[in-house]
């Protein structure tokens, strides 16, 4: 599975529209945190989660929280992917 | 298939019959109760273990499909633990409360997470945190007469774990319960 860096985005997206409520009519733009769609701190980790299982990406969590803003986390999964690719 | 209707089918496979036959229940390694301390922060009368008697792990737990059980735990509770909470619930006919199973069957599967994770031997344990109850079911009450068996099978849903369990009394199906949870940072 090879999704260009807006793909991620979108995945990310579309998550966060369906798990946090509050999100939904928001426009979601990569400067932002979660938290500041409203999202839970156990929101944010199913939105991760999700979204690596769609990604088929796995991730350590140590390297997850380092990521503070939904930039630095789609970063993270592009890298990801990248480093599955040209394993 | 989809994982919910996976873990729906393991459920109600919990809630008819013993995970494992009550001869396979037996026949692992014996890890005591001082060694389950430290795969869970649980203590004291909370630590619904008291030994294990089963591992199964499958192979390359960790590169399963979503939805393919990762193993299958046995664990025994000696219930004569419980009788300071079971004094109360209720006065003059105790029963195990059914949310303590619900929570036996968490701790058991988080155990379980725990020896498959090559983390595990790590000093400290890791907190441990339920974030769902799939479901539940309690088919017979569970007197304090003996010891209970606790079995488990886990399924990883991506960050999160999820547990299916079930009680047995006398090598029947006292309760069955399905739960989700994460591993917590400190």
């Amino acid at each position: 599975l090879i999704v260009t860096r807006s793909e991620i985005f979108a995945v990310v997206k579309t998550n966060i529209r369906n798990i946090v409520e509050e999100a939904h009519d928001h426009e979601i733009k990569e400067e932002m945190r979660m938290s500041d769609l409203g999202a839970d701190s156990l929101q944010i980790v199913e939105v991760v989660s999700r979204s690596m299982k769609e990604l088929r990406l796995r991730i350590p969590r140590t390297d997850l929280m380092e990521a503070r803003n939904l930039k630095e986390l789609v970063d993270l999964f592009e890298r990801a992917q990248i480093s599955l690719i040209t394993r | 298939m989809m994982l919910e209707q996976k873990v729906e089918m393991l459920f109600r496979q919990a809630c008819r019959v013993p995970l494992l036959p009550a001869g396979e229940r037996q026949s692992g390694p014996l890890i005591e109760r001082e060694a389950v301390e430290a795969l869970l922060p649980h203590r004291g009368m909370f630590l619904f273990i008291d030994r294990i008697t089963h591992v199964v792990r499958s192979p390359a737990p960790h590169t399963l499909p979503a939805g393919e059980p990762a193993g299958t735990i046995v664990c025994r509770y000696d219930l004569g633990r419980a009788m300071p909470i079971l004094s109360g619930h209720f006065p003059g006919r105790p029963l195990w409360p059914g949310v303590l199973q619900v929570e036996a069957v968490g701790q058991v599967g988080f155990c379980l997470f725990r020896l498959l994770n090559e983390e595990a031997v790590a000093e400290k344990p890791p907190a441990c945190m339920l974030t769902d109850i799939l479901a539940g079911r309690f088919l017979r009450p569970i007197v304090p007469d003996r010891e209970v068996e606790i079995v488990t099978q886990i399924l990883r849903d991506g960050l999160f774990v999820i547990v299916v369990g079930q009680c047995l009394m006398h090598d029947r199906v006292c309760s069955a319960a399905a739960v989700r949870g994460i591993e917590k940072e400190d």
